[in-house]
């Protein structure tokens, strides 16, 4: 028999800053575009 | 190495060993040992979550990467930040609502038990190897400076970490991780600093990094598509995103680090901060690697990094040949050092028509200079058909030891140290809560106690320490060793990854679908690797798109699963 625990009701609110996840995810989301969009830059501006 | 450099290097070894064992205490509960009471906060998950990607891999053969290669190697974690967001959706709240201890104790739940022993076992084959992997990088460090057998040196660097992580178990992992990291922080930026520094005067730091970027070694984006490329803004970005999914995902090794959190959201934090650190810190690593290349545009480096290698030939019948090469590359370099300084003059005065007169003597100087170095490294081989060709992995360490002054030797050592320590600790402890919980208590020892499952947990640490200094002793052939360490997880993470994603959807295959589509599925990755030129970035996506097809497709011969009530 597997030993799986049952599933126990956890701590699912907000984030420790930010407001909301959704607000972070879309923060982390945006930093990825934005670092493309730099290291793009610096690599045209090296090239 | 100087006296202070022992002394910095021998202190911090030293401390970190005594802290682990006292801040590890003396866990006597299987959560206790495992997953460190599931009480860390989400700063420590985060640095914990870092350190264990980073190995000493990461500090050593990223540099040499972008020294030989440019800075491309970027966009391999471009996918990572998305992956984070998925992880943080999907599989924080499904672990901690589980309670489980390891990723795999989750399949049986979702499939059945072979389907978790099966994907278990590529867990412990992959990060078994690729713990080897990172006992021998910082292992290499100390064979080439002191002259030692690599055999002694890994013994020592493996042996270190057990005390600690069989000791302490999770706890230990985690706080060190936290130390750790601080040094190897410090350690990078001043190595940055004194490259800046030792530029030769009337060479700015700008105008060095413009000689790097005529030579192709600031080339971060690449947008073009391409399957066989190993890095462009696409495989990276897609296949990139699977291994990173894979990795974050499934690997036990970085599912144990989140399932420490005290909550959700401590867990998910921990994620959601790498999102944001990780790519700007590889960036950072690899401008470093760029640097050390500009720096060796203006002071001559040495024919060949490895000197161990380069000292055999000097004593062969090729000796005489090789110090010649060695004279004329001298030569060879002064003239691409003017070349090099007139270009960095010509940027510096902004004027496009001596610019371009400019690269094309440093082009001239360049190959020159390539043409002798190829030599040597043929002459290196034909003397010793065993002998490593590719340096990569030595240029970083090459210019710490004859660059930095003395006591920051000893600090960037000691940063590679922790580094080593940080991912070894964390894959051992992961290793051990798989083969304890995975294999020993729901194969062998159903009834084990606690105690009983702590004490198993400790052995299987040590047990896995020795596989890992084992393999460490074949690891010196295999070129790049950052390539390495992923070409050999993205063998394995697709596959996983696709059983992962299969069972997180509510309606699933049957265990015997999956297992069948994963075992076929991880035959056809392995026969990308051995029969085509294919990128290996995109192993991840094949694995992962296999057992997800495989299964879809033997459902209707092998029956469906059950529909998830706790998703």
């Amino acid at each position: 028999m597997p030993e799986q625990h049952p599933p126990r009701a956890v701590d699912d609110g907000p984030p420790p800053f930010g407001g909301s996840w959704t607000l972070l995810y879309l923060v982390v989301g945006g930093v990825l575009l934005g670092l493309i969009a730099l290291f793009w830059l610096f690599t045209r501006a090296f090239a | 190495m100087r006296p202070i450099d022992w002394v910095v290097l021998a202190s911090w070894l030293t401390f970190i060993v005594a802290w682990g064992v006292w801040r590890g205490g003396r866990s006597r509960t299987i959560d206790g040992f495992l997953l460190a009471g599931r009480e860390m906060r989400w700063g420590t998950v985060a640095l914990s979550i870092m350190a264990t990607q980073a190995s000493a891999i990461t500090f050593l053969s990223t540099p040499g990467q972008a020294y030989a290669d440019g800075m491309r190697f970027v966009q391999f974690y471009l996918g990572l930040p998305l992956a984070m967001i998925v992880l943080s959706i999907v599989a924080v709240p499904l672990y901690h609502r589980l309670r489980v201890f390891t990723a795999y104790e989750f399949l049986e739940g979702r499939f059945d038990l072979k389907t978790r022993v099966l994907t278990a076992s590529l867990f412990l084959v992959q990060r078994g190897l690729a713990a080897g992997l990172t006992i021998y990088a910082p292992s290499l460090i100390l064979s080439v400076m002191l002259g030692w057998d690599i055999r002694l040196t890994i013994a020592i660097i493996g042996g270190l970490v057990v005390i600690y992580t069989t000791s302490g178990g999770t706890r230990a992992v985690s706080r060190t991780h936290t130390l750790q990291a601080a040094v190897i922080l410090v350690g990078m930026a001043a190595a940055l600093v004194v490259l800046i520094r030792s530029l030769p005067p009337g060479v700015s730091y700008l105008d060095a990094l413009h000689v790097a970027g005529a030579a192709g070694r600031l080339n971060a984006i690449d947008a073009s598509f391409s399957l066989t490329d190993r890095y462009t803004l696409w495989s990276g970005l897609i296949g990139g995103f699977f291994l990173a999914l894979s990795y974050f995902g499934t690997d036990q090794s970085q599912v144990q680090r989140y399932l420490t959190g005290r909550s959700i959201g401590e867990s998910r934090m921990g994620l959601l901060i790498n999102g944001v650190v990780k790519v700007p810190m590889q960036f950072g690593v690899l401008l470093i690697g760029a640097s050390v290349f500009a720096f060796y545009q203006f002071v001559r480096p040495p024919i060949f990094f490895n000197p161990v290698e380069a000292a055999r030939v000097r004593a062969s019948a090729s000796g005489e040949r090789f110090t010649s090469l060695e004279s004329e590359y001298a030569d060879a370099t002064q003239q691409r050092a003017t070349a090099a300084r007139q270009l960095a003059d010509a940027f510096e005065a902004g004027d496009p028509a001596r610019e371009v007169t400019a690269r094309q003597g440093w082009a001239e100087a360049d190959a020159r200079t390539t043409a002798v170095r190829r030599q040597a490294v043929g002459l290196i081989t034909a003397t010793d058909p065993r002998a490593n060709p590719s340096d990569t992995n030595y240029v970083f360490l090459s210019f710490v030891l004859h660059q930095l002054p003395a006591g920051l030797v000893g600090l960037l050592l000691a940063a590679v140290f922790a580094a080593a320590m940080n991912s070894t600790s964390a894959e051992l402890n992961a290793l051990a809560a798989t083969t304890a919980v995975d294999i020993y208590r729901r194969l062998v020892a159903a009834d084990a106690s606690e105690r009983h499952l702590v004490r198993v947990s400790r052995l299987a640490t040590v047990f896995w320490g020795a596989f890992a200094v084992l393999f460490a002793e074949f690891a010196n052939r295999l070129g790049s060793l950052v390539e390495a360490v992923n070409i050999l997880g993205s063998l394995f993470y697709g596959t996983i990854l696709g059983i992962f994603l299969l069972a997180f959807s509510r309606r699933r295959p049957s265990g015997t679908a999956v297992f069948v589509a994963a075992v076929l599925a991880e035959a056809a990755v392995v026969a990308c690797y051995a029969l085509t030129s294919l990128s290996f970035l995109w192993y991840n996506v094949v694995g992962c798109a296999a057992v997800i097809v495989g299964a879809l497709a033997l459902y209707p011969l092998l029956g469906r699963g059950q529909t998830s009530r706790t998703t």
